[in-house]
């Protein structure tokens, strides 16, 4: 090659651009540099340095770049070439990720906040002639951050006319006091719904059977009208108290942002009373005995984008014309499982809404619930151990790329 | 998995020329070494730059952190800032871009948009009229970046109640301004109501925040 070719050549590889495909730590890495084309021609790569301490070798031979990267790293490797026995340096940017697992950190909670709750719960106990059993979790987000656990769920029962209670509710990531909302909701509509004299279940229970009774099919709209009456006076009354705790608190309500999904669930000789209510995204799931069919029992505040949903401290959901549409009640025979969840549960099982209504994908969450898994976590319903309680939340660990949310399950079966 | 899509509208204009060009692209190498030790982004963020002069370009496509790659960004020594066009070209790749939620696939998050000018849009006229189209989009934040002192804030006010001003675009300036961006990025894959903008960290003394 005469000089002023090589002159030529040389600039010319200044300007171009070699670029590398991330790597990943851990994960094997293997490129074959193309060195087609005029202006490598009588060009070797005679050596690259910085390869060493990320853990990649250099393959002359093959053109091969490859080996596990070791340690993150963000460096200008430099490329030894020769051009027609000339050496000259070239630098190019390259970029080993970490190991997205190994990021996440699990930071304390500060305890001393006046709004500070547990980072996992959970508890199990009989239930009727089924079982009861719910966990909620922090996320990896919020652990990540030092963070608390936004989502939160109760029980309650009304004593002697037997009606249980449950409440699972989200806090807005958002909002800067969602976990004290989220207690808040659940624990203000258990304790407003326990309050409640005896009568006015009796009357509930009465007019339950009569529409169970009715001639006219279908009866749901009279189960709906049922549920608003009974329901709507105290979640307007959770609304306003809400409204006055925001105040007490110099805060807005929209601080308290928190969805609600509220079931009211009692074992009857004519079977199973079931009154619901929710705002927001989490649903209220029943599998029947046979585990074919799945019934959700409300319907979800899902927006177009992800994440985005409605909350109970939102006033334009009680003047919406849909309002009664998010109560409904029935009377079942039997079920195999009734599960409330947050989102944290279903973007990792079902991803979108359509899938919720799948049996299919139930029992693909009931299998995995039960062992199914790659971490082989199993909560064994059929034996029903006493730590079962433990055993969900562990099972709550599950790994799911970009799904780190609070994580909450809650089941009869 | 669920994606969060963040979009960044670059000024690369004759006025960016030099330093600022060089300044620019040293915070976005140092905002993406950031991004990619943090946990959430590395899971979740895609990204997509375009550039506005007289041209305006696609740099990068909207591209997952793991394989993102960027290019070095150059400009020309003159000519006029088509920041119109660059919003233009933004919107309908957005709008082909983000996935929304349907019974097949799982919604990204909300996406973010951040514009970067050190001037104002030469096409005026068309700017003006990608604004509403912009704003459809319903991004959970919008941030206009001004810098230097012949930026134009009130132009952008039209776009966004979010614009920050920077006194210059040098390199410890810039590099302040897109820390911020992934402070905020950071806040970009939380739950909230369905049209609410998410909430601003607090920025830096550098940058000001333009009421």
């Amino acid at each position: 090659m005469e000089k002023w070719e090589i002159f030529q050549r040389r600039k010319s590889l200044e300007e171009k651009r070699i670029v590398l495909p991330n790597a990943t730590v851990g994960k094997a890495y293997q490129v074959v540099l193309d060195l087609e084309g005029d202006d490598w021609n009588e060009v070797i790569i005679s050596a690259i340095t910085g390869l060493e301490q990320i853990g990649l070798t250099y393959t002359t031979d093959s053109n091969t770049l490859s080996g596990i990267p070791l340690e993150s790293a963000d460096v200008k490797l430099v490329f030894h070439l020769l051009v027609a026995g000339e050496t000259m340096e070239k630098k190019v940017p390259f970029a080993v990720n970490p190991d997205p697992r190994s990021l996440w950190k699990t930071l304390e909670s500060d305890k001393n906040d006046p709004w500070w709750k547990a980072d996992e719960v959970h508890i199990q106990q009989p239930f009727g002639t089924k079982q009861f059993v719910a966990a909620s979790k922090r996320g990896r987000a919020h652990a990540n951050a030092g963070k608390f656990r936004e989502d939160h769920y109760a029980l309650g029962n009304t004593g002697f006319e037997g009606w249980n209670i449950l409440a699972v509710s989200d806090g807005a990531g958002s909002a800067r006091l969602s976990r004290l909302g989220s207690k808040v909701v659940c624990e203000t509509v258990i304790s407003h719904l326990k309050e409640l004299p005896d009568s006015a279940y009796e009357a509930l229970e009465g007019a339950l059977k009569k529409a169970g009774n009715t001639t006219e099919n279908p009866a749901e709209h009279q189960f709906q009208q049922i549920a608003t009456t009974f329901l709507s006076p105290v979640i307007q009354q959770l609304y306003a108290e809400l409204e006055t705790l925001a105040g007490n608190l110099e805060a807005e309500l929209s601080d308290l942002h928190s969805t609600l999904a509220l079931c009211l669930i009692k074992e009857s000789e004519q079977g199973w009373l079931i009154l619901t209510f929710s705002v927001g995204d989490c649903p209220i799931a029943l599998l029947d005995k046979e585990k074919n069919n799945i019934m959700l029992l409300n319907w979800l505040d899902s927006g177009a984008y992800g994440g985005a949903t409605r909350f109970i401290t939102m006033p334009e959901i009680f003047e919406h014309q849909d309002f009664s549409s998010r109560f409904s009640a029935r009377i079942v025979s039997d079920f195999s499982y009734l599960m409330m969840m947050t989102d944290g549960i279903y973007d990792a099982k079902f991803e979108t809404t359509f899938k919720l209504a799948q049996p299919a994908m139930w029992n693909q969450l009931i299998a995995d619930l039960e062992g199914n898994n790659p971490e082989s976590h199993r909560v064994d319903f059929k034996e029903g151990k006493v730590d079962l309680g433990a055993a969900l939340s562990q099972w709550m660990d599950f790994w799911s790329t970009g799904n780190h949310d609070d994580r909450t399950l809650v089941i009869i079966y | 998995m669920r994606r969060l899509p963040v979009y960044f509208l670059l000024d690369t204009s004759g006025s960016m020329y030099g330093e600022p060009i060089q300044a620019l692209n040293n915070a976005l190498n140092g905002m993406l070494s950031t991004l990619r030790t943090d946990a959430q982004a590395l899971d979740s963020l895609w990204i997509s730059i375009i550039t506005f002069d007289r041209e305006v370009k696609e740099l990068v496509p909207l591209t997952e952190l793991v394989h993102f790659q960027l290019p070095e960004i150059l400009c020309p020594q003159s000519g006029p800032t088509h920041m119109g066009q660059g919003l233009e070209l933004l919107h309908g790749k957005a709008t082909a871009e983000i996935r929304k939620a349907t019974d097949e696939q799982s919604a990204d998050w909300r996406p973010l948009f951040f514009l970067f000018t050190d001037g104002k849009p030469s096409d005026l006229k068309l700017y003006r009229e990608m604004i509403p189209k912009v704003k459809a989009l319903n991004f959970a934040s919008i941030v206009a970046c001004a810098a230097g002192h012949l930026a134009d804030d009130s132009i952008l006010k039209e776009l966004t109640d979010t614009v920050v001003h920077l006194d210059t675009a040098d390199s410890s300036t810039l590099k302040q301004f897109f820390k911020w961006v992934s402070d905020t990025i950071d806040q970009g894959n939380k739950s909230m109501g369905t049209t609410e903008s998410i909430t601003l960290p607090p920025p830096p003394s550098e940058i000001h925040l333009i009421i």
